[in-house]
């Protein structure tokens, strides 16, 4: 279904997902969410903040699949990062379109657990 | 925006299934789009729609691709009560020759370049430029919210008025007994732009929920279909029966096949040979006319056998004393589009006949015997008309030439030239492969394609074979004489031409 990720993720972004802080996140040009197993969101970077028209701190603590992106709340997003969470083999990468401001938008996301920090990821990037 | 009014029939149910929701799911090629976003979508189309001064009724030239876009559009039209008429996109000569055909005031293509009252959708399937829609000729059709050319399997080819009963009709009686729901996974390989493709495959997914994986090549590659269901998860599939039978061909096709929870095969009669194998799948035949919106019978998951269509659902059905089947119902169309009238209200409660002839078993389940006049289908469900294509190469041919047209496989037609006299025989015979094809290519046009063999002989009786899908034996009872002998049947002489 989702291949081995041809990320847009910078390497410098992907070399220290286990220390990246909130600040370091809102620096990058694209959407990053951290988030629990559950999907419970820990960091929600404010490029993706801006576009999805809500604040960084209503974001932290909630689900990003059900409350922050219900629209992700399917087999092929949330069930993905579910699988890929339960495997510990997250990686993987495919075209989605978000709402962005009242208009459908064109992204390509990474799904991504990074073992080394155990720490799970949805990286979004518009296209 | 005036959301949810009483008499708007879709807009509840559009909300409710994709307002915010993750599902039903699209995944094409190059792109996938949840509800939620086609919901927005579809939002900027309605105001679009508007701004451009389109009312209830007015009729939407929809010429594009399967894709995210086509999708906002479609639901944009239905929540706007604008009549949507789905063509294969193609260069703009032939939209506009459409947009008067259909008398559109609007029509949705990828055009290059500014034509009139033609808008193009930008990548992300949004609407962009505000054009001046065209002035229709009709009065708007607000009862009619498709308009879908049939095969002229009920008749000559036209173009049904397909109206919110009749569709939801259909939705109704399918959606329950198909068992479908969001679990599901559906490949999409029939054009959307004809009645199986758009109502019994991808309206009963959407309203159930389900994803839709549409095949980016429509079907017409087989092959590659195993690995997309694979790469996907389907659990559903509506096909023709060409299509499952080169399936059926290959070990990886049948496995595909034999993995599926469910799925319809319609369009054309399926043989004794892929009856027995559909019969280990659980795919189930389904049968019906674009007139009939195009539900009319449903047979059980792995219930097959020759030329079986099922039982009847959601609508009333008869065979009468000649064995026509006739049905009668919600689904029935309750107009037909006319380029010189518009629309052309048919009678209320009208049975409709189907042109086929039918068996039934005591258990209610019917057959298919074969057609009551001397069109028939090939296994794509393309209708062969062969009177007017006989009457047509006879002409051309000139002489006294009588032509036959039959198949043997339901993939490939036939054409038989049977000459009553023996001048005409050695005249027509002297053409060769060659001159017959160019002869028959523009009769054929797009079924030379399908040309199998050509033959020119003389015979005592033609006849079609009752047991195929033709009926009325002896149409033509030309005997003929050997001019030699005196003798009728003389030997034929053979020409195969590919």
């Amino acid at each position: 279904m989702t291949m081995t990720a041809t990320t847009f993720v910078s390497s410098d972004v992907l070399s220290q997902l286990g220390r990246l802080t909130q600040a370091q996140a809102d620096a990058c040009d694209f959407g990053v969410v951290q988030v629990d197993n559950a999907g419970k969101i820990i960091i929600y970077n404010q490029w993706e903040a801006n576009l999805a028209g809500i604040t960084v701190q209503s974001a932290i603590g909630k689900s990003f699949f059900t409350q922050i992106a219900p629209c992700t709340n399917n087999g092929l997003f949330f069930g993905v990062f579910k699988k890929g969470v339960a495997a510990g083999s997250l990686d993987s990468t495919f075209a989605y379109t978000f709402t962005y401001k009242m208009k459908p938008t064109n992204v390509n996301i990474h799904l991504l657990h990074d073992s080394a920090s155990r720490t799970n990821w949805v990286f979004v990037k518009t296209v | 925006m005036d959301d949810g009014k009483e008499g708007h029939v879709w807009r509840g149910r559009i909300r409710d299934r994709m307002r915010g929701r993750a599902t039903p799911l699209f995944i094409f090629e190059y792109a996938t789009i949840p509800a939620a976003s086609v919901w927005t979508g579809s939002r900027l189309w309605v105001e679009h729609f508007r701004s451009a001064g389109l009312r209830a009724g007015d009729r939407v030239l929809l010429a594009l691709d399967p894709s995210p876009a086509w999708l906002m559009i479609f639901v944009a039209c239905l929540w706007e009560d604008l009549t949507i008429v789905p063509v294969q996109p193609s260069s703009s000569s032939i939209t506009l020759e459409a947009m008067r055909r259909f008398d559109a005031r609007l029509a949705i293509a990828a055009a290059e370049g500014s034509i009139p009252a033609v808008v193009s959708p930008d990548r992300h399937g949004c609407p962009t430029q505000l054009v001046a829609p065209r002035e229709a000729v009709f009065l708007p059709s607000r009862d009619t919210r498709l308009i879908l050319s049939t095969s002229g399997t009920c008749g000559r080819p036209t173009h049904a008025a397909i109206s919110d009963r009749n569709l939801d009709a259909v939705l109704c009686s399918h959606i329950p007994e198909l068992g479908l729901d969001e679990h599901d996974t559906c490949l999409s390989t029939l054009p959307w732009t004809h009645a199986f493709g758009l109502i019994i495959d991808l309206l009963t997914a959407i309203f159930a929920g389900a994803t839709v994986v549409r095949d980016a090549a429509n079907g017409r590659d087989v092959s590659r279909l195993p690995a997309l269901a694979d790469d996907w998860g389907v659990t559903r599939a509506c096909m023709v029966p060409l299509q499952a039978a080169k399936l059926a061909e290959s070990e990886t096709g049948l496995r595909f096949l034999t993995s599926l929870q469910g799925g319809v095969i319609g369009g054309a009669p399926v043989d004794a040979l892929l009856a027995r194998i559909l019969a280990t799948t659980r795919l189930r035949v389904g049968y019906g006319q674009t007139e009939a919106s195009p539900g009319i019978a449903l047979g059980q998951p792995g219930q097959w056998s020759d030329r079986t269509i099922g039982m009847t659902i959601g609508c009333e059905t008869s065979i009468d004393c000649h064995s026509h089947l006739l049905c009668r119902g919600d689904n029935v169309c309750d107009a037909v589009w006319s380029e010189s009238l518009g629309v052309v209200r048919m009678p209320a409660g009208r049975w409709l006949d189907t042109g086929d002839l039918v068996s039934q078993s005591p258990d209610g389940t019917m057959a298919f015997v074969g057609r009551a006049d001397h069109a028939f289908k090939l296994s794509n469900g393309r209708l062969v008309n062969a009177p007017e294509l006989e009457r047509g190469l006879a002409h051309v041919l000139g002489g006294h030439a009588v032509v036959l047209i039959t198949t043997r496989d339901h993939r490939t037609i036939d054409i038989t030239i049977v000459a009553s006299d023996a001048e005409t025989l050695r005249s027509v015979a002297a053409r060769g492969d060659e001159g017959l094809r160019r002869v028959a290519e523009p009769i054929l046009g797009s079924l030379m394609r399908h040309l199998g063999r050509c033959t020119v002989r003389a015979d005592h009786d033609v006849e079609r074979d009752v047991k195929g899908q033709f009926v009325r034996p002896q149409r033509h009872g030309y005997p003929v004489r050997d001019d030699r002998t005196g003798r009728k049947n003389p030997s034929s002489s053979f020409l195969r031409v590919g």
